[in-house]
């Protein structure tokens, strides 16, 4: 018998699209709370220290949330969150890469921007703030064009792409501001917390679009 | 037919790349970066975002990010060969090409327009800083999946190989690279030698290891 899926997560991580795709999906898998991302047993897993890292049933062992995404899209096919035909594979996989590279390094780049320069607490605020404006810029391009007309990427269909930016608008700084100046965005978010796996989800990451 | 909008030493080579290795029919168009012309009204009209490079699909389909590309062509020609059809080794390609153009790519862009990442007029130089730490950091664990090497598979050239190159190429410092990670400078070396990807790495301008070590 295959071994389940193993999940390595934390609260408000980028495990959280991850594991909504796997109890989607039915795959057997369990998931193992990361207590300390420094501790020597874990950099042991990741070098980078940071969530999620999945190890699959042959023992392979990934890290990158999007790539996570791609590789069960390979291996569940026929499931609802995978992309059916060239032209909706193509346009997932684009905004897919388009969400990681982007708006989730600027994501970081808000919260962690001790990492973004070597200056002063000051530094760090004119960081973040640069950061804060990226973020909003980018959704602006992100419903221009990938919500055009929605509410999901691909259309009337549903993808695990959609999942992905509910995700990253939950990290938001005020994730109720930013979906009411993105009413798209918003619809987007709307029908993916309507999934019947989807709350459970988020309230295990302690996610939200707040009030 | 494939349109590539391209510019030299843009991400742009590793479209290019794919679209060669898989025996896609394209025309290039190559948009004068340096002087400014990815900010022009035609090519704002073709790419709203003013990104290079920039892929017109046979469809009219364009899409913008060069990972993007590269996924893409891998899933159009699945019998070119250079993308891995084994499950396990997938992951690895995804894995790998995911950490080059999320992590490494994104932090080249860091020291290279650091003033983006900054809202202090004289913010730019802290954040060139901890980008040079961080890119060491990134390649120091790229380095361990390049055993055995030359390429992330061996002997056998992927499309995730002269992406991660190019991004190589781009590094603050490249003789300091390739010294203090000779599995980079292998890849280097194995990728800019390969006779089908040398070429357009020459014409792309990206600079040559050899020269930089």
């Amino acid at each position: 018998m295959a071994n389940p899926y193993r999940l390595y997560w934390t609260p408000t991580s980028g495990s959280f699209v991850v594991e909504l795709m796997l109890r989607e999906a039915g795959a057997p898998h369990e998931t193992i709370q990361v207590e300390d991302r420094r501790a020597e047993d874990f950099l042991a897993v990741n070098p980078l220290g940071k969530v999620p890292v999945l190890e699959l049933p042959d023992g392979t062992v990934m890290t990158e949330s999007a790539a996570m995404v791609l590789q069960l899209f390979d291996a569940y096919p026929e499931a609802d969150f995978t992309p059916q035909g060239a032209a909706s594979w193509t346009k997932a996989r684009r905004w897919l890469m388009f969400l990681t590279c982007e708006l989730y390094t600027a994501y970081q780049q808000s919260y962690h921007s001790e990492h973004f320069t070597v200056g002063s607490r000051i530094a760090r605020e004119e960081v973040k703030s640069a950061g804060r404006g990226r973020v909003r810029e980018l959704w602006k391009i992100f419903e221009a064009q990938a919500l055009d007309p929605g509410p999901f990427v691909l259309g009337e269909r549903y993808s695990a792409v959609d999942a992905y930016a509910a995700m990253l608008a939950s990290w938001d700084q005020s994730p109720e501001v930013l979906l009411t100046i993105r009413p798209r965005l918003g619809s987007l978010v709307q029908a993916v917390c309507d999934r019947p796996e989807t709350a459970a989800v988020l309230e295990k990451y302690r996610l939200g679009f707040g009030a | 037919m494939y349109k590539l909008y391209w510019s030299k030493r843009t991400g742009a080579f590793a479209a290019e790349t794919a679209l060669e290795l898989c025996g896609a029919a394209f025309e290039g168009v190559q948009v004068d970066h340096k002087a400014g012309a990815h900010r022009e009204a035609a090519y704002l009209a073709i790419n709203p975002a003013g990104q290079i490079p920039a892929l017109a699909l046979p469809d009219g389909q364009l899409i913008t990010e060069s990972a993007a590309m590269v996924l893409h062509l891998a899933d159009a020609y699945p019998d070119s060969g250079y993308w891995p059809m084994d499950t396990a080794e997938r992951a690895v390609a995804y894995r790998w090409l995911v950490f080059a153009s999320a992590q490494l790519y994104e932090t080249d862009l860091r020291y290279s327009y650091a003033d983006r990442y900054t809202t202090a007029p004289d913010g730019a130089e802290g954040v060139r800083q901890a980008a040079h730490r961080h890119i060491d950091h990134l390649w120091s664990i790229v380095a361990e999946a390049l055993t055995p090497g030359p390429f992330f598979f061996g002997e056998e050239l992927t499309l995730l190989d002269p992406y991660v190159a190019m991004v190589a190429a781009w590094h603050y410092d490249l003789p300091r690279l390739c010294a203090a990670e000779p599995r980079v400078h292998a890849l280097l070396d194995a990728v800019t030698a390969h006779p089908a990807v040398g070429p357009i790495w020459r014409r792309y301008e990206l600079p040559m290891p050899a020269l930089a070590a």
